[in-house]
């Protein structure tokens, strides 16, 4: 997973993370870069010619965190397809918080993690019911859900499965 | 370990079962014997006709087959009393009844090995025990709302009904205290290293069986609170009162 970036300061040598030919990365240019090296790369000091301490790079809100998602996360967290946004919006979404601390983007998270698991559980308890109407709305739910959200899922329905299974023995 | 992973966090139906045949029962012995009879796990008491005895399920189960035993039926597996229990859960709509430990396993092994010791009709039975663990199950479905990353209480819930959402909740709220947790890290950048990988699902910390286990091990058949999932290791909820966590988790 890329994530895009911006570099404060001229580095020479590192033109082929760009791509384009040059043998150095200019100052202010914007790259996609993985997260891991993203990460790493940010938390590099480098003192500037005027003599304050700058990041080698900046990292730039990725376009799964757009004012636009953020907004249908708050309004209708169980609605949104996830997936579509990000097939790793959990993760990335840790490693962003983690960097940057911010408290209300964590908020968002969670709520939308509670309000969807909430959702998940419900759906996972009537999910070999014959009720076809049903049936296509929890798969369209299921086609919602991202990489985290799946596993949960499917621990989910196997655990209810087996009760349900033990019950009517 | 080669334990499979969904194994290794939470206990099957069946485990519980055959945890809860370890429990002791009553049981009024038809036969009388020479002497008493040492088990590897166990001592089998000399049995006089028409005496009670306490024993555990799993013995009397192979006993009664043998028809060397008859099983009277707890105090609690009567029509009357699920009845009432039932009743109450209804009108009760912010906690759950008292009922024993293990309610539904015991419940279920009369209602499979000790059929005909049963005083009440066993389909009315099964139909009551049906309808309590849905009910139950209703209003622990209405509780998840209330998730948070820190705690979560569930007084006078089963281990069979616990053990159905272990798994699901733990994974829940072990993912929101990563993104609590992500707040809490001062060093920022600097740390990443240091960091737990996101992408590992085993970061979260479940140590909640083992409180369950215990709750079974000293358990004499009478009710117990369990306590579920403490996901977050920077936070101590040890000195947490009980109460406080009930209050905390209106259903």
């Amino acid at each position: 997973m890329r994530i895009p970036c911006k570099f404060n300061v001229q580095v020479a040598g590192l033109g082929y993370l760009e791509e384009t030919g040059n043998a150095d990365i200019k100052e202010n240019t914007k790259l996609e870069l993985p997260v891991w090296l993203a990460g790493i790369l940010s938390g590099i000091p480098i003192m500037s010619e005027e003599g304050e301490e700058v990041r080698l790079l900046d990292l730039l809100p990725p376009d799964a965190f757009n004012k636009k998602i953020i907004n249908s996360i708050k309004s209708n967290s169980v609605n949104l397809s996830l997936r579509s946004v990000l097939p790793n919006f959990y993760s990335l979404a840790e490693r962003w918080c983690f960097w940057f601390e911010d408290a209300a983007f964590v908020e968002i998270i969670q709520q939308m993690l509670k309000d969807r698991s909430v959702v998940m559980n419900d759906y996972s308890f009537n999910l070999n019911s014959t009720n076809s109407s049903n049936n296509d709305e929890i798969s369209r739910f299921v086609h919602s859900l991202d990489n985290l959200e799946k596993e949960i899922f499917m621990v989910c329905v196997a655990s209810h499965k087996d009760a349900k299974q033990w019950l009517n023995s | 370990m080669t334990f499979p992973k969904e194994l290794q966090e939470t206990f099957t139906s069946a485990e519980i079962v055959y945890l809860a045949e370890n429990e002791l029962i009553e049981v009024i012995s038809n036969v009388s014997m020479n002497d008493k009879l040492s088990l590897i796990s166990t001592e089998l008491p000399k049995f006089r006709v028409m005496s009670t005895y306490k024993i555990p399920i799993w013995l009397a189960i192979i006993l009664r087959k043998q028809n060397k035993i008859t099983v009277p039926p707890p105090e609690w597996l009567n029509e009357n009393y699920l009845a009432n229990k039932y009743q109450e859960e209804v009108t009760n709509q912010t906690a759950f009844t008292q009922l024993p430990n293990n309610w539904l396993e015991v419940s279920k092994i009369f209602l499979k090995h000790f059929v005909q010791d049963l005083i009440d009709n066993e389909d009315v039975l099964l139909k009551l025990i049906q309808d309590l663990k849905e009910i139950r199950l209703v209003k622990l479905r209405k509780g998840l709302n209330n998730l948070n990353e820190i705690n979560l209480g569930f007084n006078d819930l089963s281990l069979m009904e616990i053990n159905e959402f272990r798994p699901f909740i733990s994974r829940v709220m072990g993912n929101l205290a990563k993104f609590q947790k992500s707040l809490e890290n001062e060093e920022g950048v600097e740390n990443y290293d240091d960091a737990e990988d996101p992408g590992d699902d085993n970061a979260y910390d479940d140590d909640d069986d083992d409180d369950d286990l215990d709750n079974r091990n000293t358990s004499t058949g009478g009710r117990k609170d369990s306590t579920m999932a403490e996901a977050n290791d920077d936070i101590d909820d040890e000195d947490m009162e009980m109460e406080d966590i009930v209050n905390e988790f209106e259903l």
